[in-house]
């Protein structure tokens, strides 16, 4: 199997330089440029045109983009034009909110919903069935920045529990004191995005189980005279854990890739808020840095998924 | 503070706004729909603020400041290579300027240094107050107030505050160019160590005494402490992003990347110790505000005009506001800029060459109307392309272009441009007449607004038709009109923030400036400007109030650019808060403070 993912991996290099090329020149494409913004009068549209020229932006597009791939190389994904800094440190920056962030709901997604799927599967049709059934339409049905408004002003503005914006409150000192301020700030996106997110994970259990429970073998199972907990602990649940196993890997990926539309509500600084800044305000060498890592840790993600599955499934094997 | 940042750019407030709705702010309440449309033709907003809050000597206590933005700070705290307004607001509790103004930016004597021009020798001493020190201990020396100059002129810094103004200090131009180690125009008569250097400039110029001139800088910098740090460096620096130095009243305690700002009082200060214990400024998302105000999380926080329906009964605030300077206009895209020589030239076949026809549609446009439905009561229509907030070089007796629809039709009757049956004119010539008109996307009610004003054009006969058909991204929208040629946008809508200084907001539509979008060029115009930047009016301040005001009609007349409309500033301020003000000119955070 090893030479296969050796061989998956080779593969994601050609992938990887058509995107790069994809997301570079699609970036370029766009109206305007990083300064296009900042007109006034009083600024000379010549010292842009000069800092333009200075800074490269009018060389020809594959110069450009050889400059780019050369310094990608050298560990050096540009500067942002938006906040003067190395990029791979900003996007650092960012990255390690987006991380505990996206950790902390993808820990509480599973500790919520893996339960309810449970309860809903095993007791089909019956009253706790009905109301898991019912919390997942209402979820559903309900648009996930809606969710998010909703918490935003009901427990940050009304009761006044949480924080409404930032990561870490500005007169926390000390590792002990950011260290639970930091945890404070992410509770209330936490819950919000895990409401959204359980939706799917139970309703997958809840058919897996329902389903398993008619397989053949677990019949087979019943007719030796298997304890009914050991048929549902290996023989029902581990299958009707194979559809969560299979999008595990883009979870797991996917804790770094942040929440647009989450972080902007919540004013929480991240890899999604990172990203729409630098496309509106055309921070090219953001953008595109942005773009081929949330490409990358999608092709890993897929690619995770596939050694996860087959190490459960061993029906399954990658050839 | 410097004045001159305060202009910081129309641009970036705009990409703000665009950026808000990106997010979909949620505040941008629909209240609007309910509010009347009667039609009025005042010219002043609904309701009237204080530009101050209570006076008082309270000590101590902590100050919650909001700052509005959806993204964190780009922490770009030197003046000099600053490049948006939010890093500018955080940090002017800690960064003063160089210079105390009065309420007109007026330079007077008292601040942290003096300045005194000597007209006939062409130079200007500044004299550094002997008290002023940096928070650091060290003292404000000479060197510091030219390193201003070499991080503006360095090409390394990246500074976008180096311009031709600049240029009028001698040397300067060879510095920025690498021809020069130093700047010759700078020279310091008591030594590097002293307490004043002398700028020589090639002109005195106009507007030269108001802050916010651009002519000089109206910071000084850290020598000492910037000084191992090589100028291309500098902005990813240690020294500009996370511990910046200044001699203003609180100093940096401590930055929370892109959220928020400590401020500690600055035990150096040159007043002395400052109220407050202590200042924390945050970045805010506006899709929250009108909840930030009610939840009382904050002492000092914006107010937008779409939120303010909604806030402005919650107790505890007292409301300042303040009439900003800057503008919304409607500009006629008639002419072509030759970027060699800087000079725009006008079509002499363009379409909306006819000032008839500019007239009439600035008349046919019902402006207040707009603001009364679309600014929940702080909207007001301009009437000069020089605000109120600049005093008495605002004309007050200029009328700017009330709604008058029977007036727009003569006009255009007068200059050959009839009607035709399918309730549409011709052009003079008796052909078709389609205006293409491009407006910025952005703002939640600009569709209805864009929709009123063509609705209100063809009223009048005229077929105006926007551009592509639909409302422009803010990048292609600048793009757009920054190109040379006329392109195919006949008529837009954009806007301006100004410096302070007023004679920059003239200037700034002579045919020889690449940002006069409109691309006309007027013998009459040119002639007018000159006299404002005149040396009559640059030591004669009554020459230069006259001229303004004679420049400001003309401008009306000709009607290449026509002023639409802006709104207050506002800001809740908690009733507690002391010797806070929104003046423009207001720079005093010293004074500020919060009673028990």
């Amino acid at each position: 199997m090893w030479k296969t993912v050796l061989r998956r991996i080779l593969l994601m290099i050609p992938q990887i330089i058509i995107l790069s090329l994809l997301v570079f020149f699609v970036a370029k494409l766009m109206p305007g440029d990083p300064f296009s913004g900042k007109i006034n009068p009083q600024t000379d549209p010549k010292t842009i045109e000069a800092l333009k020229h200075q800074l490269g932006l009018y060389d020809p597009p594959l110069v450009q983009y050889g400059h780019w791939i050369q310094n990608i190389f050298k560990g050096d994904f540009g500067q942002s034009y938006t906040y003067n800094r190395p990029v791979l440190g900003l996007i650092g920056e960012r990255a390690a909110n987006t991380f505990w962030l996206g950790l902390l709901t993808a820990v509480l997604t599973y500790a919520v919903a893996i339960p309810l799927g449970l309860i809903a599967g095993k007791n089909e049709g019956k009253w706790p069935d009905r109301v898991i059934a019912f919390y997942n339409f209402v979820i559903n049905s309900v648009p996930p920045f809606a969710i998010y408004l909703i918490f935003l002003i009901l427990f940050s503005f009304i009761l006044k529990i949480f924080p409404s914006t930032g990561t870490v409150s500005a007169s926390a000192h000390g590792f002990v004191q950011i260290f639970f301020s930091r945890i404070y700030h992410m509770i209330l996106p936490a819950i919000a995005m895990m409401l959204s997110g359980t939706t799917a994970i139970v309703q997958y259990l809840r058919s897996g189980i329902i389903d398993n429970t008619k397989e053949d073998y677990v019949r087979t199972a019943r007719a030796k005279g298997v304890p009914e907990k050991v048929i549902f602990r290996k023989h029902i649940l581990r299958n009707a854990f194979l559809p969560i196993a299979s999008s595990l890997g883009g979870t797991i990926t996917g804790l770094l890739s942040g929440a647009i539309v989450a972080e902007s509500i919540f004013s929480y600084p991240g890899m999604g808020q990172l990203f729409l800044q630098s496309v509106n305000s055309r921070d090219y060498s953001v953008m595109i840095t942005l773009t081929l890592l949330f490409g990358i840790l999608t092709l890993l993600g897929n690619l995770l998924s596939d050694i996860i599955m087959s190490i459960v499934d061993p029906r399954i094997r990658i050839q | 503070m410097i004045k001159l940042k305060k202009i910081l750019s129309a641009g970036v407030t705009l990409l703000a706004a665009t950026m808000m709705v990106a997010c979909g702010s949620s505040n941008s309440s629909s209240s609007s729909s309910s509010s009347s449309t009667k039609n009025t033709d005042t010219n002043s907003a609904k309701v009237t603020f204080k530009t101050d809050s209570k006076k008082g000597d309270s000590k101590g206590g902590d100050l919650k400041v909001a700052e509005i933005n959806d993204t964190p700070f780009s922490a770009n705290w030197l003046p000099e290579i600053q490049t948006s307004a939010i890093d500018e607001h955080i940090m002017k509790w800690a960064s003063e300027g160089l210079f105390k103004t009065d309420d007109n930016f007026n330079i007077q004597d008292g601040g942290p240094a003096n300045i005194k021009f000597d007209d006939k020798a062409k130079t200007a001493t500044i004299t550094i107050n002997p008290k002023l020190k940096w928070s650091d201990g060290k003292k404000v020396i000479a060197k510091d107030l030219e390193y201003s100059y070499e991080i503006i002129g360095n090409k390394d810094t990246e500074s976008e505050r180096y311009n031709d103004q600049y240029e009028n200090i001698e040397g300067m131009k060879e510095y920025h160019e690498g021809k020069a180690k130093t700047i010759s125009g700078i020279t310091y008569p008591k030594g590097e160590d002293g307490d004043s250097i002398v700028l020589h400039f090639k002109e005195i110029k106009t507007g030269m005494d108001v802050s916010g001139n651009g002519w000089y800088s109206e910071n000084a910098e850290p020598y000492h402490y910037l000084k191992d740090v090589a100028f291309k460096d500098l902005q990813a620096s240690k020294q500009n992003k996370v511990a910046p130095l200044f001699f203003g009243p609180y100093k940096v305690k401590h930055i929370v990347s892109g959220q928020s700002v400590t401020f500690e009082p600055n035990k150096e200060y040159y007043r002395g110790e400052p109220k407050l214990d202590s200042v924390t400024v945050s970045i805010v998302n506006p899709a929250t505000l009108s909840q930030q105000i009610k939840a009382h999380k904050f002492d000092i926080i914006e107010v937008r005009p779409s939120n303010w329906k909604s806030v402005k009964n919650t107790s505890g605030y007292n409301y300042l506001g303040v009439k900003p300077m800057a503008y919304s206009y409607l500009g006629f895209r008639v002419g072509s800029l030759d970027r060699v020589k800087n000079v725009n030239t006008e079509n002499p076949k363009a379409k909306m060459g006819n000032q008839n026809l500019r007239q009439a549609m600035a008349y046919a446009m019902n402006v207040d109307q707009v603001v009364d439905k679309f600014s929940n009561g702080l909207g007001y229509r301009d009437t000069t392309l020089i605000p109120t907030a600049f005093g008495e070089f605002h004309d007050s007796k200029a009328k700017g272009f009330p709604y008058d629809p029977a007036k727009a039709k003569k006009l255009l009757d007068d200059a050959g441009y009839k009607m035709g049956k399918d309730g549409y004119r011709t052009d003079p010539d008796g052909k078709d007449l389609t205006i293409t008109f491009s407006a910025m996307s952005g703002k939640p009610e600009q569709q209805a607004i864009v929709n009123n004003y063509i609705q209100k054009w063809k009223d009048v006969g005229l077929r105006v038709k926007l551009l592509n058909g639909k409302l422009t991204e803010f990048n292609s929208f600048y793009d757009n009109l920054k190109k040379t040629n006329q392109g195919n946008i006949d008529v837009f809508m954009a806007a301006w923030s100004l410096s302070s200084e007023p004679s920059a907001a003239a200037s700034m539509w002579s045919s020889n400036q690449p940002m006069n979008f409109a691309r006309f060029s007027s013998k009459t115009n040119d002639k007018l400007i000159r006299d404002v930047q005149s040396q009559a009016s640059a030591t004669n301040h009554d020459h230069f109030v006259k001229s303004m005001i004679k420049w400001q009609d003309n401008m009306n007349k000709e009607a290449y650019i026509v002023p639409l409309d802006r709104a207050y500033n506002v800001y809740a301020v908690n009733k507690k808060v002391e010797n806070y003000s929104r003046k423009l000119a207001f720079d005093d955070y010293y004074n500020v403070g919060l009673s028990k």
